[in-house]
């Protein structure tokens, strides 16, 4: 303890003087690794965004595939064992979980307002763009009444049926329930919409429709979908079979395409919209992107950090050779130089570190429209907005500190890694080092 | 104070460098080694300071066997290097490259800094000097700060290779006499390698190295 105490009493000053007096390459040596830490930092930023919202977009969209058989087929030949053997031998199917679910049929999208369709009979549903708006002119007010479960919200997902009407009549009919799924038809994809709740008509709702009174059978859901679901509603044994990989969905779906199995009592479908593979695939392309420019970076950054480290340490060989020959112990000469280099290193740290704590853990619009770029305009904006939320949050954390962290650690391993090469070189041919 | 007995040295086992070299060096005198280029005169100087060691013979230094004691160890406590291309730190100044030295000699001495701006002083190294760069000093006022610099540590032995050797000739001189007289007052024995006649003509003693033999000693002592 007192060898070191007295070695940081020689070396501090000593060392502390160099750095000062050679200010040239001081400043050259604090601006590069500052320089590295902070465009360090930025790439992680981005990265840690992109990663973050596209486990949120994974997570809330998961990559299956789903084999529907109706229920009037029940007769006939069922998921066999075999089939479904066969199909998890396909590359990326992990598992499968067998459901049950009513076909449903998009008719339109909305935005504002409560929408209706009631075709020659058949069972309304209509969708809220604003779930909250319409929850409380309806709900608050008194006019409707939650009758049993909850309200729909962007986590459940899910929709809210007329108990009196939609619900009874299902449910005596169809045994509809609430967790019983609704298959929605989208464009050419199929989505899954549990039922989360019921609700009574407490006061009817006065609504016209070009000057014609409408019914009260409305269904909310958190979505800008109208579904209309027939009367004469099929309920689906269903099988979902979960892939490894939201990119290899298209895949999946050639290689399944090529089985031979009976097309005609079975259908399957992607989970996943086109919109969801658009950004899914441009959130993809993005990482791709960034990590080429890592790797180009890291080549370039790490080169320029030990050439700058080189010419340093061939720049205090000179040095260490005046230390050797005025008799100074090699302990005092090496740790001189080690404190040289991590001065620099942590005086660099102090502005990156400062420059991270101070910036404000917001992800920029403009950075959010360049990974949203797909959806903005889509019928995902919604979504978007209520995530944009949870990103902030999820990602605010990252970059001040996680991200700086990784930074100034991925600097200090070249560092170190040059100094044990430096080391192991020097050891067995500086002549310094041993006389 | 320094004996060289019999020592012999060679860089790669095949071309001998020394061969059965014995001289005896002592204190408060002055020596000058000359001889052609290629001679050993450099190589004797590192032996004496322990950055090489001999093939054979023994060198002792106050009774000391240097082959028995670390390198840095002796040039810490027992020999100072004087060199032709001054070997300072250029970014310190005059005085911290002479702190520097007595810090590593004399750790723990009260009063080092008077005692080195003193002895810069008594070199012809002003005030302002002393807080110069050593690099924006002229040659002969680097090589005062190198003489500065061994003189400072207290070691008995001073070892100059070729002081002179980048200086004119009236610096040279200047520099030469200062590093004589001082020798002498500070009581050191001081080796100087050197191809200058009239540093042999101020030294005590002249030793001709010839082929890595000693040849001949003269006397300018009367």
């Amino acid at each position: 303890m007192k060898q070191i105490s007295e070695r940081i009493r020689i070396v501090f000053p000593r060392a502390t003087k160099h750095l000062l007096r050679n200010v040239l390459t001081t400043m050259l040596g604090l601006s590069l690794m500052f320089l590295l830490i902070s465009s360090y930092a930025i790439f992680l930023y981005h990265k840690n965004v992109s990663q973050t919202y596209r486990e949120l977009i994974e997570s809330r969209y998961p990559a299956e595939v789903l084999f529907c058989r109706t229920k009037e087929e029940e007769t006939t030949t069922s998921l066999s064992d075999v089939f479904v053997s066969d199909v998890l031998k396909v590359p990326h199917i992990q598992a499968n979980n067998r459901t049950s679910a009513f076909n449903a049929q998009l008719i339109a999208t909305g935005h504002d307002g409560i929408w209706y369709e009631d075709i020659n009979d058949q069972i309304p549903i209509v969708v809220q763009t604003d779930i909250y708006t319409s929850l409380n002119s309806y709900f608050m007010s008194g006019q409707l009444e939650l009758v049993s479960g909850q309200f729909p919200d962007d986590k459940n997902g899910g929709m809210l049926v007329d108990a009196d009407y939609f619900g009874l009549t299902l449910d005596s009919r169809n045994n509809v329930c609430i967790r019983m799924k609704v298959l929605s038809e989208e464009g050419s994809y199929f989505i899954e919409r549990p039922v989360v709740g019921t609700y009574k008509t407490i006061y009817p709702i006065e609504h016209m429709i070009n000057d014609v009174p409408v019914k009260q059978n409305v269904v909310f859901m958190n979505e800008t979908d109208i579904i209309n679901i027939s009367d004469q509603l099929v309920k689906q044994d269903n099988m979902k079979f979960y892939l490894d990989s939201h990119y290899a969905l298209d895949e999946t779906m050639l290689y399944l395409n090529s089985l031979k199995y009976d097309h005609e009592n079975y259908s399957f479908f992607p989970s996943l919209s086109h919109d969801v593979s658009t950004l899914l695939n441009s959130i993809r392309i993005g990482e791709s992107s960034q990590k080429m420019i890592m790797v180009i970076y890291w080549i370039i950054s790490t080169g320029i950090v030990v050439v700058y480290l080189a010419n340093d340490y061939l720049k205090y060989r000179n040095c260490m050779r005046i230390y050797s020959l005025l008799g100074e112990k090699t302990g005092n000469v090496v740790c001189e130089y080690f404190f040289r280099i991590l001065a620099i290193f942590g005086v660099a740290c102090v502005p990156s570190v400062i420059l991270a704590a101070s910036s404000q853990p917001v992800i920029s619009d403009n950075l959010l429209s360049n990974i949203t770029q797909p959806l903005t305009e889509g019928s995902f904006r919604t979504t978007f907005e209520v995530q944009r939320n949870i990103l902030q949050h999820s990602v605010a954390f990252n970059v001040s500190w996680m991200v700086i962290l990784e930074a100034v650690g991925y600097v200090l391993i070249v560092i170190v890694a040059f100094l044990l090469i430096v080391g192991i070189i020097s050891n067995k041919t500086e002549y310094w080092k041993n006389k | 104070m320094i004996d060289i007995k019999n020592v012999s040295f060679s860089y790669d086992r095949k071309r001998s460098i020394l061969q059965g070299v014995s001289v005896s060096f002592s204190q408060g005198k002055t020596y000058s080694i000359f001889g052609p280029s290629g001679s050993g005169k450099s190589t004797l100087l590192a032996l004496m300071g322990g950055i090489i060691t001999p093939d054979s013979g023994e060198i002792w230094i106050n009774d000391h066997n240097i082959a028995n004691l670390d390198g840095r160890l002796i040039r810490r406590t027992m020999v100072s290097y004087i060199f032709q291309d001054y070997l300072l730190f250029p970014f310190l100044t005059a005085q911290e490259n002479v702190e520097i030295a007595r810090e590593i000699s004399n750790p723990h001495e009260n009063n080092g800094g008077e005692k080195t701006r003193k002895l810069l002083n008594e070199l012809g190294i002003n005030e302002s000097l002393l807080r110069k760069q050593v690099r924006y000093l002229s040659g002969g006022e680097q090589q005062r700060v190198g003489i500065a610099r061994a003189l400072v540590t207290g070691n008995p032995v001073l070892l100059a290779d070729e002081p002179t050797g980048n200086l004119d000739k009236a610096t040279a001189n200047d520099v030469m006499q200062l590093l004589i007289k001082l020798t002498k007052e500070y009581n050191k024995c001081c080796i100087i390698v050197t191809h200058s006649e009239m540093i042999r003509s101020q030294t005590d003693y002249s030793l001709l190295l010839d082929n890595g033999c000693l040849k001949q000693v003269e006397t300018n002592l009367k």
